[in-house]
């Protein structure tokens, strides 16, 4: 880019419509304008920035106040900036208008025919110097960039391209802790691992006791059958065998008696399920019907009149006992008073819930005394008649005993033993029956449970694998960033110590410390050394002129995920600063060769000494910025006289028509 | 997969993740960083999105190189 003219109207000290035409010119590439402090030197820098990105130079005093003053106090409500260029072997004008506070750019492509706009204006000047560039060309020397170790890694990385990478990669941060937060989210609820596991659990204690069962069964199916062998063997006794029919018949009888015994029981615990309540809630309810049954309350609780009534009657607006409420707001507010105790629908069926629930009680405990009489009646006779077969069955087995025949005893010695055996896997069968049902169902809950957490899983795998995708494409943006500003830094350092060789007087070195995100100056033997604040100022102007050397080198970089850098013109306010005239006079010398184009605003302390002397080869164009003030001149206010080429010109003209700042051009 | 950091990360994948779990590797990830930074920088100098569409943009592209990384796979 280089710039041709610059053209402001009622921009900020500017009234009216003024032009600044800038030095084309390849050897006098220096557009020199002068301007005592306050009078519009920032301005001019400003109109530059908001032309092409709609913001002023940082630091700048009332930034919203563009509109000059003078053109606001006429009515006028517009002001404008429009920037000529060429650009790539082309001619373009940038035009930005203000409104109030809106503003619009646009760009044209000048052409022998006319003027094409160019679409998308903003993302065209983006691509011919970037925003986030910018700053560093249109570079306010009065700046504390670098001078208090701010903002040099930033300034690196602005000047590398890393602006979008950078929001990128913050998006990608972003979303990938909201993945994050999906995926612990999931972690929690999964446990595929554990409920597996104790799936498997379940399956082998299962086996183990379905092995079990087979083996009673078999067993007992033995047992049985030797039983019978032995049974018809003490029949087969010559007298015993009657005796062991009536036992047998017995013995049957007996477990028949022990079965029902046992449903009997089942009854008594069922009924104490049931009524077991009853009775402890029979207190309660009695206590409860008294007062729900009391005369005085019945028909008032919850309460005697309803939300309903109420309100009825505040919409009609009269009392029960006729009077108008309307008209007296105090009774109003008695019967309004009522709404905060009276029943409401709610209330009303908890109370018909509590009744109802009263009186079931109430019968159940009527009904439980006889049921239980019932019971109670049927274990007895149950368990009376068990002790009346017992007693028989001992008998039968006392006679069958005194036969007194080794044979038969040994007999009875073995059945006796067999039934104990029998009697412990009728105990155990049931129970290890029990067990497989339950293991088989809690199998099945697992397995549900199971593919539940299966689903959870695949999509905590998927989600997993959704961060570390993301996090790979983040961390590829990141690696390039990191190599770059390296290899970019050590690139600044050298060639900022080769520029401050030539100027600095004394033999230190700059580096850039990223750590401290400092530029600092360190001795030969390695040791930073305190800069003054010249010094400071000059470090700071060598590394801003650095970066916009690698800037414009950076032009044609083609790389994917940097944006490219430019090629523009330095425009640099006050660069003199506070340098002493030594420093002046190195950075005057080599200020012309920073840049293809160089537009330098100064004020005339910075002018003095030897800077004239080393510009002057270089000035293609010159300026001066005059304030104009409607003070009448009273021969003793400052007129800030400046001589530029053997003419002595004054800075501050009094008696004016309006308060204005005019560009005039040095042409004699 | 030539780059050594492409191997390691698409190897681990392949070991533990289920067969829809896409490989990732250096080539896709810089291609996909490449359409991220595009995404963001039209976004913000053509449609001036808000940070909210500018990153549901950026999903979108995410989202587009996740499915496609199955169908390739």
């Amino acid at each position: 880019m280089i710039l041709k003219w610059l053209r402001i109207k009622n921009f900020r000290p500017f009234f009216g419509e003024q032009q600044i035409s800038f030095s084309e010119y390849e050897q006098r590439n220096v557009t020199l304008v002068h301007a005592e402090n306050g009078v519009g030197k920032t301005s001019l820098l400003s109109a530059v920035l908001w032309c092409f990105y709609g913001r002023l130079v940082e630091g700048v005093e009332q930034p919203e106040d563009i509109l000059n003053h003078e053109a606001a106090a006429r009515g006028e409500n517009e002001y404008e900036v429009s920037v000529r260029f060429s650009h790539e072997a082309k001619e373009y004008e940038a035009v930005r208008k203000g409104f109030d506070s809106t503003n619009r750019l646009q760009v044209l492509e000048v052409t022998g025919r006319g003027f094409i706009p160019v679409p998308h204006a903003e993302n065209f000047i983006n691509g011919v110097v970037p925003s986030s560039m910018a700053g560093y060309f249109f570079f306010h020397g009065e700046g504390n960039l670098g001078t208090k170790g701010k903002n040099i890694r930033g300034a690196v990385r602005d000047i590398l391209g890393f602006g979008f990478a950078e929001l990128a990669v913050d998006d990608l941060d972003n979303i990938i802790a909201s993945v994050r937060r999906d995926v612990t989210k999931h972690a929690k609820g999964s446990s595929l691992i554990q409920i597996n596991d104790e799936i498997e659990r379940a399956e082998e204690k299962a086996k183990e006791e379905k092995m079990l069962r087979d083996r009673l069964i078999k067993e007992n199916a033995q047992k049985e059958a030797r039983k019978r062998d032995l049974q018809a063997a003490l029949r087969a006794v010559d007298n015993l065998r009657e005796l062991q029919e009536t036992r047998e018949k017995l013995q049957a009888e007996r477990t028949r008696k022990k079965k029902e015994l046992i449903e009997s029981r089942r009854e008594e615990l069922e009924f104490i399920n049931k009524f077991g309540w009853v009775i402890f809630g029979d207190m309660l309810q009695a206590l409860e019907s008294k007062y729900l049954d009391d005369p005085e309350v019945k028909g008032k609780f919850p309460s005697p009149y309803y939300e309903t009534f109420i309100k009825d009657l505040l919409d009609q607006g009269t009392c029960i006992c006729g009077e108008d409420l309307s008209s007296h707001p105090q009774k109003q507010a008695n019967v309004r008073r009522l709404l905060a105790s009276a029943g409401t629908s709610q209330l009303i069926d908890r109370v018909s819930g509590a009744r109802s629930k009263v009186t079931e009680i109430r019968t159940m405990r009527a009904e439980a005394p006889d049921q239980w009489r019932k019971i109670r009646a049927s274990v007895r006779r149950v368990e009376n008649e068990l002790v009346g077969i017992e007693r028989q069955v001992d008998e039968a087995e006392e006679k069958i005993d005194s036969s007194d025949t080794d044979e038969v005893e040994q007999i009875e010695m073995e059945l006796k033993e067999l039934e104990n055996r029998l009697f412990n896997i009728a105990v155990a069968l049931p129970r290890c029956r029990a067990q497989i049902t339950e293991l088989e169902e809690r199998k099945k809950s697992l397995e549900v449970k199971s593919r539940q957490a299966s689903a959870k899983e695949r999509e905590l795998m998927q989600l997993r694998a959704r961060q570390d995708f993301i996090e790979s494409v983040r961390d590829q943006i990141t690696g390039v960033l990191d190599t770059a500003e390296e290899s970019a830094i050590a690139e600044i350092e050298s060639r900022m110590q080769g520029l401050m060789e030539s100027i600095s007087r004394k033999d230190y070195t700059p580096t850039l410390d990223v750590e401290a995100d400092a530029l600092r100056m360190v001795s030969n033997s390695n040791i930073q050394v305190g800069a003054s604040t010249g010094e400071r100022l000059l470090l700071n102007f060598v590394f801003i002129s650095t970066l916009i050397q690698i800037c414009r080198e950076r032009a044609s970089d083609s790389s994917e995920l940097l944006i490219p850098g430019a090629i523009a013109p330095f425009v640099i306010d006050a660069p003199f600063g506070e340098l002493d005239d030594v420093y002046k006079t190195e950075t005057a010398k080599f200020l012309p060769q920073r840049a293809q184009q160089v537009i330098v605003f100064l004020s005339t302390s910075h002018w003095k000494g030897r800077i004239e002397k080393e510009l002057m080869p270089y000035i293609g164009t010159e300026y001066v910025l005059i304030s104009r003030r409607r003070q009448p001149d009273d021969g003793k206010r400052q007129k800030d006289p400046i001589e530029i080429r053997g003419k002595t010109v004054e800075q501050s003209v009094y008696g004016c028509e309006v308060d204005m700042t005019e560009i005039m051009e040095v042409d004699w | 997969m030539n780059d050594e950091k492409g191997q390691v990360i698409g190897d681990e994948k392949k070991s533990n993740y289920a067969d829809s779990v896409p490989t990732i590797d250096t080539v896709l990830a810089h291609r996909v960083a490449s359409k991220v930074i595009w995404v963001v920088r039209t976004s913000v100098l053509v449609s001036q999105a808000s940070d909210r569409e500018r990153r549901l943009k950026v999903r979108k592209v995410l989202n587009d190189a996740m499915a496609k990384g199955v169908a390739e796979k």
